[in-house]
């Protein structure tokens, strides 16, 4: 009996029977596809203008398997190709910078883009002169407006570069092999202050023709989601299409990712609120290269693998410095919390979202192994000095180099690699986000998991037979005491062993006070668990003189069925799954011993890499 | 000096996005932690507090009296990190209540050499008050400084120095060095002063390198870095310099008012503190420039009156007649004077060769 429908297409066929040989017949996700749920290239704006090259074709085919260049001339591959891959490029100006340098006809009609463009095609000092002044121009707000009116919703051109990148994945687009999705990043950002979305289309280009991506400049754009929320729905409705939204570095935005009470934009939380934002935004990207967005030390003092990958200076341009108070709206964990009280109060979870990873790489180059990571922009891809120059300053603070993260990915559990498939399971939060190794991860919810069903060495079968995968919801059992949950993880084929997995669990009590708490369930090395914790660390192997470290600590699979030992059949709850791998050398020491990079004795030289399952939630 | 702060000003235009995507930023500071330091109340040095973790908590006082009340300020984790590698170092939070709200302000990590800096810097600014000129020297002598808390603010404070002491400061940069950060899009807050730095340069190649900079500039038609490149290029060739200058910006229609004010800027402060010995030559060439372009008359007569030179009043006087509805009342009556002036000067002139 299974209790959540893994493919909603399909509710009719699960499990028609079992047969000899254990594959066949499975109508349940036997597989993960991993991708790229945020990728840029030239076409955005911003990547442009500081000198991405590398276009569409090259960014799908470098996420195929293939070998491209990058943006500085290094030659590029992945370790493996993906089997999926978002681009979203942000809309405002999509395609200006890409088209200045190609000296596209849009471009040429105006004086002085024309002059910028002809400069680029001489190259040299000239293309050094277009390239500053053209910078410049942009960030003092000085482009020519004809060229501004160009490159906007309704304009031949600016329609011409959504074709293209709806053309582009059509073309890249292959069922079965690889999924080429439609989407674009809706980069809200008032006041520096973090709101961005991307947004995935379910369907083909016929469908994407009829709409333009919305963008946020006034008056066409706008940058409150509750009109996002609008142009989905109109989507949908107009196009018979389907579509979500999903956000991410909700560390940038100062606390105003996830509001509980204020919206950004005036409005308030409230009743209509948390039902679109619920229906609209069913996935969150966790983590990235623009920090990890779990949670944070002091929102999770008593959680000691918190402190990682934090960017909490300020918001997005740092404009604005960081309060203890903002944290609250900024991270994924607390959010998965404060969505439970939502939930009591107006009826409806907005925060009850599936966990991803992505790269918002700005190279067109979906690099996220950290020995492999060609930087947020074309600027800090890889060069001797990237570790030592800020990568964003601003009067009040600043972000080093070195604090770049080399993330992620998402894994996708799904039937098939098909746009329908994978989006349906993105929908549902049959997902999970890692910090970029492929590390595969089962994680299942019910009542009556046994060891005997981990043993089977086919957890899935009595996975989705006796309860929920991740992203689902843990039905009501009657005399039941307490859920258990059935977890696998098997590390990267060619990454590090695992240290231990972790089951965390954020409650809501029944004097609406939220908690949180992460057991660790199950350990490497025969180490000791105490009371939910190891209190023995796994150790290090790292050689920081060659960037390496041996598998000789750890292990390669670790599996459960863990029992929580608090649960409390009156309290709403959800439980996700944390696995860490062993420690292993962050991106700046593989640029010391190969790139001879000085890096600053700050710098962390060392991780340990991660995944997060999305939750799965238990209402009373 | 008020269009030497004007230079100062071209260098350091704060570029933040009007359109704003993801990372396009670009910081120009206009103060420096030492100007931070100087109008700060309460100057300490703080580390974490261990009772209040992510918080700050002062472990001694440089400056003012912070009272007892706790430092309302975030420490990321960055800092945080840092301060935990480094036991011995703080982080400098000033605060400054005539800012409005007395909030807190980090200035800098006190490491093994910022540290001292801050004291130096603490017990020199007083002299510097009277004295700007050795306010320049003490930081000329940070430019380049290994520590980049240090090079940063001394690059700062330099770059705002007028042009006759950061041409002194002409050593402290190789030339290999400037070549790699005029290259280098993430040194572009600083390129203006390395232009005026590589200006200074003895090498052949550094002057065919600002010549030909200055002329793709001209010929690409870019108001960005032009008053720095102007600058250099007059530096370098002289009146060549300005033959060329006049030739292709002030007797052409089609420059706009950005490149012209940037031009003008160079020729303004070669004629002030740069080769002052071209003055006559800048003021013919100001001539050139009010007849094509008269709207540019408010910027010139302050050179003129500051140079006390007379030989414009004809044209500045015709322009107020003409504008002076459109002119704010400042600027009306700085025209004013200077035709005034003028007036007198010259009829003083007339008499005495008489």
């Amino acid at each position: 009996m299974a209790q959540i429908k893994p493919s909603i297409a399909s509710p009719e066929t699960l499990y028609p029977g079992k047969t000899y040989s254990p594959y066949a017949q499975r109508s349940f996700p036997s597989h993960v596809y991993w991708g790229d749920s945020h990728l840029h290239t030239g076409n955005s704006l911003d990547a442009g203008l500081f000198g991405n090259t590398v276009g569409l074709d090259d960014a799908y085919r470098l996420a195929r398997g293939g070998e491209i260049k990058a943006s500085n001339g290094l030659p590029v591959k992945l370790s493996r190709p993906l089997d999926w891959l978002v681009i979203t490029d942000h809309t405002d100006l999509m395609g200006i910078a890409a088209d200045i340098q190609k000296g596209a006809p849009a471009v040429m009609a105006d004086s002085k883009g024309k002059e910028w463009a002809e400069a680029f095609q001489k190259g040299g000092r000239e293309a050094g002169e277009a390239a500053f002044d053209l910078i410049t121009n942009f960030a003092q707000g000085t482009l020519p407006k004809a060229l501004l009116e160009a490159y906007s919703p309704g304009s031949d051109v600016f329609n011409g570069v959504w074709e293209d990148n709806i053309a582009k994945a059509e073309t890249y687009n292959e069922p079965g092999l690889f999924t080429a999705f439609i989407g674009f990043e809706w980069t809200s950002v008032p006041k520096g202050f973090n709101l961005h979305r991307n947004v995935i289309l379910r369907d083909g280009g016929p469908r994407a023709r009829q709409v333009l991506p919305l963008t946020t400049q006034p008056p066409i754009g706008t940058t409150d989601p509750l009109d996002l929320y609008k142009w989905l729905e109109d989507y949908e409705s107009n196009t018979g299409g389907q579509a979500f939204a999903y956000s991410h570095n909700g560390n940038l935005s100062n606390g105003w990712m996830f509001p509980t009470e204020k919206t950004y934009a005036g409005g308030v939380v409230d009743e209509n609120y948390v039902k679109l934002r619920a229906k609209w935004e069913p996935h969150y990207e966790i983590t990235q290269i623009k920090g990890d967005g779990e949670t944070h030390p002091l929102l999770s003092p008593d959680d000691e693998f918190a402190d990682y990958e934090n960017w909490d200076v300020g918001n997005l341009d740092l404009t604005e410095l960081k309060k203890p108070e903002m944290l609250k709206g900024e991270y994924g964990r607390e959010a998965l919390k404060q969505g439970l009280l939502l939930e009591k109060t107006l009826g409806y979870n907005p925060y009850k979202f599936g966990l991803g990873g992505a790269t918002d790489s700005h190279t067109s180059l979906a690099t996220a192994e950290e020995e492999n990571f060609f930087g947020k922009s074309t600027s800090v891809e890889p060069s001797k000095d990237r570790v030592n120059h800020p990568f964003i300053e601003s009067k009040l603070g600043k972000i080093e180099g070195y604090k770049l993260v080399a993330s992620g990915y998402t894994g996708i559990w799904a039937e098939e690699n098909t746009r329908g498939a994978l989006f349906d399971a993105m929908q549902r939060r049959e997902t999970y986000g890692t910090t970029g190794p492929r590390i595969r991860v089962r994680f299942f919810g019910g009542w009556e998991y046994t060891d005997n069903d981990l043993r089977s060495r086919a957890p899935a079968f009595k996975g989705y037979e006796k309860g929920v995968p991740m992203g689902g919801d843990l039905r009501k059992a009657e005399g039941k005491k307490a859920p258990n949950f059935m977890i696998y993880a098997l590390r990267d084929p060619i990454g590090a062993n695992l240290d231990r997995i972790q089951v965390v669990k954020g409650w809501l009590d029944s004097d609406s006070k939220l908690h949180e708490k992460v057991y660790d369930v199950v350990v490497s090395d025969g180490r000791a668990i105490e009371n939910g914790k190891c209190k023995t660390p796994v150790g290090n192997t790292v050689d920081l003189e060659a960037a390496n470290w041996t598998n000789t600590i750890g292990a390669s699979e670790l599996t459960t069925v863990w029992t929580d030992p608090d649960f409390d059949a009156a309290e709403s709850a959800f439980y996700y799954v944390r696995v860490l791998e062993i420690p292993t050398p962050r991106w700046v020491l593989y640029d010391k011993v190969r790139l001879g990079a000085e890096i600053p004795k700050e710098a962390e030289l060392i991780g340990q890499e991660r995944a997060y399952t999305s939750p799965i939630w238990y209402t009373p | 000096m008020r269009l030497l702060l004007l230079l100062a000003a071209s260098v350091f235009v704060g570029l933040c996005p009007a359109i704003e995507a993801c990372q396009i930023c670009i910081p120009f500071p206009k103060k420096s932690a030492a100007d931070y330091l100087i109008e700060a109340d309460v100057v300490v040095l703080a580390r974490e507090d261990p009772e209040r973790a992510f918080h700050f908590r002062a472990v001694a006082v440089l400056k003012g009296d912070p009272g007892a009340e706790k430092i309302d300020l975030f420490l990321d984790s960055s800092s945080r990190r840092t301060l935990a590698v480094f036991p011995r170092q703080s982080v400098v939070l000033v605060r400054n209540s005539d800012e409005g709200k007395a909030d807190w302000r980090r200035i800098g990590m006190a490491d093994a050499e910022f540290g001292p800096l801050v004291h130096e810097m603490l017990r020199s600014a007083p002299s510097w008050a009277g004295s700007p000129n050795l306010r320049v020297e003490f930081f000329g002598k940070l430019l380049g400084h290994e520590n980049a808390q240090i090079n940063s603010l001394a690059h700062l404070e330099i770059a705002r120095a007028p042009y006759s002491e950061i041409k002194a400061q002409k050593d402290v940069l190789s030339r290999d060095k400037i070549h790699v950060f005029l290259k280098n899009f993430r040194y572009m807050e600083w390129h203006a002063l390395y232009i005026l730095l590589l200006a200074q340069s003895e090498d052949a190649r550094d002057r065919e390198f600002i010549s030909d900079s200055f002329r793709s500039v001209a010929r690409f038609g870019t108001s960005t870095r032009l008053a720095a490149w102007a600058t250099a290029f007059i530096e370098l060739e002289g009146e060549k310099a300005i033959d060329y200058i006049e030739s292709e910006y002030f007797r052409k229609n089609e420059r706009s008012p950005a490149e012209l004010r940037e031009v003008m800027m160079a020729l303004s402060v070669h004629g002030t503190c740069g080769h002052t010995y071209l003055r006559d030559r800048i003021v013919a060439s100001y001539e050139i420039l009010l007849s094509k372009f008269p709207s540019m008359t408010p910027d010139v007569a302050k050179d003129l009156i500051a140079w006390k030179r007379t030989e414009l009043a004809d044209e500045v006087a015709s322009y107020v007649a003409a504008h002076q509805f459109r002119l704010d009342l400042p600027t009306t009556l700085e025209l004013m004077a200077y035709g005034r002036k003028a007036k007198s000067e010259n009829r003083t002139a007339e008499i005495g060769r008489e």
